[in-house]
């Protein structure tokens, strides 16, 4: 009869297993940067670092509590196992007051130290007043199922002529703080940009700034992240990080350069304008 | 030579647990379904009812020059396709047996299997466009506008012209690269490669093909008698396919290219676009009627569409016509009683002549129907309304030479014609600079109202 | 365990028919019980029926959900391949080779969702145990309203019919998954699902929750009432206290999720304007007055929700209290405290629903307060689970199938629990908000949590409820092979959702970094495993109809535990429960009390003297 609790002990030490490998499987662990083939599993974004290391924080602290509470589970039921008539008695006891003060504040001291650690990070990536004073990036507006994106033209400003529309293709320079202003068209969307720890989602009627960085330049992903309809799993974002401020800019002309045409191409490039 | 090749291929799916298989979705036989043409009576185009000699024949033809099934393509000597086609399938049939389709990538050499038109179609684009590309998936009912039926031949947003044409493969590139914006046509560009795209071409113009030679080899047909065994010739299947290659083949050369480059969008050149856009002639130009589909002011409520409230109760709300118009006759009706009560309110409430609309029942509903029929439909017999100009949004693309496009040569199948006949080029592009503009200056139709009457009213002015 | 120990020494077994007993000692007046089988069988106001009504009701549901959690789990592993076996029942799919339209992948999970919360785990807990076990274990004859109980089941079938209507209307079933989050819900263009079957949503659940608040006023108004003499509120079983508080959550919560369902029920059919902002234009579809806010909904819709996910795990502690306290012959640990961590769960339940919305768009300093305050409600759930395993400590551990099922709640409870705790961390949420991670957790904690006590429940009480009992053998491997395809299912979803596979998406490998095989290996992996979970499914199917009727008879208290419901009454109990109301005189957790011939004492049998005072007290 003891040996159900071994079900119990493979199933915890499985468990605590799989949460060991994780950290070396790119495929398993949080999401990396472009050059993950290099090694890099860590997040790439500034507060994606702050986000990984709460995340492993707590990863590391719940996993102490899981094998002690699961190490109890599988003790108790091996040895507390009823051995028929002629076995040991049942101790009879209801309870200790020690013990349930003890278990009491211990928990209780650490999730508030949790929960007071991460205000710094969260009101750093979340807080609008610690938003950078930088000029905004571009507005990203979600409609059923794509991200419409429209960055300030020569004037720098949004909601001018010269902005530039693109679809599903988000630019921005490492090493800067990029800054978009969310929006939606239809319903909720979310964007999400997961090697960069950014989720937010986009509401009907408002307008929400969102920002991020990162140092490591290369292509990453836009995920829609909040069901949006029929075609939600198709609304996929390209991302792509400019070594540097040049390059962007030469990206920004020419796409510029593409909206604004006027004559049949010789070449169709097919692949900026709108 | 390629021209000659006459490929069988098969698309299907061989792996079954394991992914990055591209085929793993091919899995499933799907087969063509007849077009409705075949068996059921037609108001406005021919139909083979009650001929199924006929039908058979057609059928057979059809299955000869395209393959039986969706999974087994045949490809019409000739077509046109890259390479013949092969990009159609992920398998070739080779003897008795079956070879990956396989083709070498331009920058780094190597060799990929490629997933097939056939293979990505069915993954993106069935759920809405259909096995046969009728527009009619699963997904689309609930879709306005509704996708697109490739089984004419038509397609809406092409750069070339005179009427009808192919649209080039730019064309179809762009709009699944992009999608169109204001339709549920969303853009490929993030979840295909370019490569795969061009499959997807392939496919949608195959589907295309046999859509239309379907229809061609109906029409014929539906002249002959219903036991005549030899209706349709080995000439007529060839000719039915020949038109229809030929019209694909030639659309490359039939690209509008505009006489001049687009005006520096001024003041002048903008206000001059807004001026034209409500009917206003300048020099060679001839008077355009903007107005009568889009609006005074733009917003896509012209008097030749059927009414905006009427419109979205049959379609959106899927109530009969006679329905719709019957409540939006009483809200009127409502309205204007009400209108009385306001201060202000013409009549006052005391004259009982005035409580009545202006117009009969009869009129309004002979007047809406109308709008319906003749106005609101486009070609596939699909419910049309004109664009609101003001939310910046631009389904055929907002780069200065598509939105040309629409103007100078207008929209497929739709209700907006080619205006390339009536304005010189110079006067679209003051158009284009309106269009452009609108959406960030809406005062700019604030007083359309006194415009457009000073411009009809007065062809003194514009005669200067 | 034997269960030759049939009758002990309280046993109230009386042959006498009871019909005509007018009065016994108490103010009773006893109805002779209903010959017609329409009222004894179906409009029955005996809570015994209708907590069996609604076991059936929900198992059978049940089972729908199972189903369409498999077609979820299929597309998931090999997105868009036919669907072996059950698309065949898919007519409508065939011209497209069986392969599932996208929209219909939405219809699943929100079917799959809204089925099993309003369903299956709300009426298996609160309607079939709350009916059934509240009246047998306070001792009182039936609810305090007998015919209100009878309208509170006969409320679900209009539900149970609205929904299953869902699947037929045009556009097919509804698509806004079970949290229908304006505008995607209220705006009848944006998706298939939202033109019609939306309404029959609310209106199904609309329904439900009538239901469910007739049956918690009952609950809290019965046991205020109708507890025998002596039964004071701190000798109540544990089970009676989790369900007097989930039935003060719903009976509070409630009216929000209402007053939330009519609105956005209204702005579908009324043109009001609760959730859409001005001029609101979705899928080009006619533009609304407007003037609402999505955000709105979510606070409404989640000031039940989260409560109702209390709701749905506070009974399953309750029974999984009593179940472990009686295969482990010990009694429970911290009686008090647990009641307290019950209430605590149940106060701070309705200060956190803001923790589903820290990436909503809400104001993130308002995020941070109720960061706060949803880490504080991990607090009683760790006493809880602290005292389950002072429980078994020195205990005498019985491994029958329904304690092994118990075992696992609490087993499993923890890595609901722990996983909890990353999601209320605001920043951490960010990354892993509405991907699988928040799956695995609702799963840890609606399949690991309550599914489990609902096993190890109605195999406890199925002696109660039948008359017979069900087959031990069979229920251990129905426990063994659901226990490891659970966590076979569920456990790796944590890895994916860490690795950022979002939630809902009908086809991840869209997304390069959800190609590989290292995520869709996991996919498929789980998605077999699911499969091995719904067959492990048949036995306990097997099992539960079997042994209805051909089970050993049950003797009236197989386990030996001490509450009324065991020592008072028969197996199954006479019409009117009890013959003579008993009395009471202590809490029923006195196992293995020292000096005594038998290893429990009824509640119904004084405590010797000493021991009452001394420990009791203590406790």
């Amino acid at each position: 009869m003891r040996y159900w609790s071994l079900l119990f002990a493979l199933a915890a030490i499985i468990s605590v297993g799989i949460f060991a490998y994780a950290p070396i499987s790119p495929e398993w662990w949080l999401p990396a940067g472009p050059n993950v083939s290099a090694g890099h599993l860590h997040s790439v974004s500034s507060a994606g670092k702050q986000i990984d290391s709460l995340f492993v924080i707590i990863l590391l602290i719940t996993g102490i509590v899981f094998i002690g509470t699961q190490v109890a589970l599988v003790y108790a039921t091996y040895f507390f196992v009823d051995k028929g008539p002629n076995g040991r008695k049942a101790s009879y006891f209801h309870g200790s007051q020690r013990l349930e003060v003890i278990w009491t504040i211990i928990p209780a001291a650490i999730l508030v130290f949790i929960a007071l650690y991460q205000m710094g990070t969260w009101a750093s990536v979340k807080f609008r007043s610690a938003a950078p004073k930088v000029q905004p990036l571009a507005q990203v507006t979600a409609r059923q199922f794509q991200w419409v994106i429209r960055y300030p033209g020569e004037d720098g400003k949004l909601e001018t002529k010269d902005d530039l529309f693109m679809v599903n293709d988000l630019h921005f320079v490492k090493g800067k703080q990029a800054l978009i202003y969310l929006k939606s068209s239809d319903v909720l969307h979310s964007f999400f940009l997961p090697a960069l720890r950014i989720k937010q989602d986009a509401v009907p009627g408002l307008t929400i700034p969102v920002w991020f960085d990162t140092d490591q330049a290369g292509h990453y992903e836009l995920v829609c992240a909040e069901l949006c309809g029929w075609g939600h799993y198709k609304m996929r974002g390209n991302v792509t990080v400019h070594e540097t401020q040049e390059e962007f800019d030469q990206w920004l002309q020419s796409a510029l350069k593409e909206q604004s045409r006027d004559q049949v191409a010789a070449v169709v490039t097919g692949s900026q304008g709108r | 030579m390629t021209s000659r090749l006459r490929f069988v291929l098969i698309a299907g799916s061989i792996s079954f647990l394991l992914t990055g298989c591209g085929d793993a979705f091919n899995a499933g036989t799907i087969s063509y379904k007849d077009s409705e043409q075949f068996t059921k009576k037609q108001k406005d185009t021919p139909d083979l009812d009650g001929k199924p000699q006929l039908q058979e024949a057609v059928r057979k033809a059809l299955a000869d020059l395209f393959g039986p099934r969706p999974q087994e393509i045949k490809v019409p000597a000739g077509s046109g396709f890259p390479e013949g086609g092969r990009y159609l399938a992920n398998y070739e049939k080779v003897g008795d047996g079956v070879q990956d389709i396989v083709y070498t990538e331009a920058n780094s050499g190597k060799k990929v299997a490629v997933v097939g038109g056939y293979g990505l179609y069915r993954k993106y684009c069935l759920h809405c466009h259909g096995v046969q590309g009728a527009g009619d998936g699963p997904t689309a009912e609930f879709l306005y506008p509704l996708p697109r039926d490739y089984r004419r031949g038509v397609f809406k947003f092409t750069s070339t012209a005179p009427s009808n044409p192919k649209p080039t493969r730019a064309d179809l590139k762009k709009t699944i690269t992009h999608g169109l914006h204001g339709t549920s046509m969303p853009a490929f560009e993030a979840l295909m490669s370019g490569s795969e795209i061009e499959q997807v071409i392939d496919y949608v113009i195959f589907l295309s093909m046999r859509g239309e030679v379907e229809r061609n080899l109906i029409s014929i047909a539906a002249l002959v008698d219903k036991d005549d065994i030899n209706g349709i010739t080995a000439d007529d299947i060839k000719e039915s396919l020949d038109t229809v290659v030929n019209n694909w083949k030639a659309t490359e050369t039939l690209v509008v290219s505009p006489k001049a480059r687009r005006t520096e969008p001024t003041r002048e050149s903008v206000l001059r676009g807004r001026d034209i856009f409500l009917g206003k002639k300048f020099g060679t130009g001839q008077p355009v009627a903007c107005t009568d589909c889009h609006g005074l002011h733009a917003k896509g409520d012209g008097s030749s569409f059927v009414e905006r409230n009427i419109f979205d109760k049959v379609v959106f709300r899927r109530k009969s016509l006679d329905t719709a118009i019957e409540e939006r006759y009483k809200e009127l009706g409502d309205e204007h009683k009400s209108a009385q009560w306001q201060p202000g309110g013409h009549g006052g409430g005391h004259d009982s002549a005035s409580s009545e609309l202006p117009e009969t029942f009869d009129a309004y509903k002979n007047r809406e129907t109308t709008n319906w029929d003749k106005g609101s439909k486009d070609d596939w017999g699909n419910p049309l309304r004109a664009a609101n100009l003001n939310l910046g949004v631009y389904k055929g693309g907002r780069r200065p030479i598509d939105l040309y496009w629409r103007i100078a040569k207008g929209i497929n199948g739709a209700k907006m014609p080619a205006h390339g006949n009536l304005l010189p080029d110079d006067q679209i592009w003051d158009v284009v600079n309106f269009i452009l503009a609108l959406p960030y200056e809406p005062d700019l139709l604030k007083d359309a109202e006194q415009i457009k009457k000073s411009v009809t009213a007065a062809p003194a002015v514009t005669q200067r | 365990m034997s269960n030759e120990h049939a009758a002990n020494g309280h046993g109230h077994a009386d042959p006498h028919a009871h019909g005509a007993d007018h009065g016994h000692g108490h103010d009773d007046h006893i109805h002779p019980a209903p010959t017609n089988p329409l009222f004894k069988y179906v409009f029955s106001t005996d809570h015994k029926v209708i907590g069996i009504q609604f076991l059936f009701s929900g198992l059978i549901f049940f089972v729908v959900g199972g189903l369409l959690a498999m077609a979820i789990r299929w597309q998931l592993a090999w997105p868009w391949k036919p669907m072996p076996f059950m698309a065949r029942f898919m007519p409508s799919w065939a011209e497209n080779g069986y392969l599932m339209p996208p929209e219909w992948y939405n219809k699943l999970f929100t079917m799959h969702g809204s089925v099993m919360i309003f369903f299956v785990i709300i009426p298996l807990l609160t309607g079939a145990f709350g009916n059934f076990l509240i009246p047998l274990m306070i001792g009182a004859r039936d609810m305090a309203f007998p015919k209100l109980n009878m309208f509170s089941y006969w409320f679900m079938p209009p539900a149970m019919i609205a929904m299953a209507n869902a699947f037929m209307v045009p556009g097919g079933a509804p698509e806004s998954g079970w949290t229908s989050y304006p505008t995607l819900s209220n705006s009848f263009t944006s998706t298939p699902g939202s033109y019609e079957a939306q309404t029959w949503w609310l209106i199904s659940l609309l329904f439900a929750g009538v239901s469910s608040l007739m049956g918690s006023i009952n609950y809290i108004t019965t046991i205020i009432m109708l507890r025998a003499p002596g039964m004071k509120l701190f000798r109540m079983p544990m089970t009676v206290w989790a369900l007097f508080i989930t039935a003060i959550l719903q009976a509070f919560a409630l009216p929000v999720l209402t007053s939330a369902l009519v609105m956005q029920l209204l702005d579908r059919v009324a043109g009001t304007n609760f959730f859409s902002p001005a001029g609101w234009v979705v899928a080009n579809g006619p533009a609304v007055v407007g003037g609402g806010l999505p955000l709105l909904w979510q606070h409404l819709f989640w000031f039940y929700s989260h409560p109702a996910v209390y709701i749905m795990i506070l009974p399953g502690m309750g029974m999984v209290s009593d179940i472990i306290a009686t295969f482990s012959r010990k009694p429970l640990f911290g009686y008090k405290p647990m009641v307290f961590a019950i209430a605590g769960i149940a106060g701070l339940g309705f200060i956190v629903w803001g923790h589903h919305m820290f990436q909503s768009g809400m104001n993130p300093a308002l995020g941070a307060t109720f960061m706060l305050s949803t880490m504080m409600i991990a607090l009683p759930s760790a006493i809880k689970v602290f005292n389950w395993l002072g429980t078994m400590w020195g205990g005498r551990l019985q491994f029958t199938s329904s304690m092994l099922n118990a075992i696992s709640f609490v087993a499993m409870f923890i890595i609901g629990g722990l996983s909890g705790i990353f999601m209320a961390a605001t920043p951490v949420d960010m990354h892993i908000h509405d991907t699988y991670f928040i799956v695995a957790h609702i799963h840890y904690v609606l399949f690991g949590g309550s599914t489990f006590a609902i096993f190890a429940a109605i195999i406890f009480w199925f002696p109660k409820m039948f008359g017979r009992m069900m087959n031990e053998p069979l229920g251990k491997l129905h426990f063994l092979l659901t226990f490891i395809f659970f966590n076979g299912t569920f456990f790796l979803m944590h890895i994916i959702g860490m690795h950022g596979h979002p939630r809902r998406i009908a086809d991840p490998t869209v997304y390069e970094y959800l190609r590989g095989t290292g995520t869709m290996g996991l996919n498929q992996f789980m998605t077999l495993s699911a499969f091995g979970l719904g067959l492990s499914q048949l036995i306990f199917a097997f099992n539960f109809l079997y042994s209805i009727f051909a089970g050993p008879k049950a003797p009236a208290n197989p386990w030996h535990a001490n509450s009324l419901e065991w020592v008072a009454t028969d197996s199954p109990p006479p019409y009117f429960n009890f013959e003579k109301i008993p009395t009471v005189y202590h809490a029923p957790y006195e196992y293995s009390v020292p000096g005594m011939e038998n290893d429990y004492v009824p509640q119904t049998q004084p405590l010797p003297e000493p021991t009452a005072h001394t420990v009791v007290e203590k406790a």
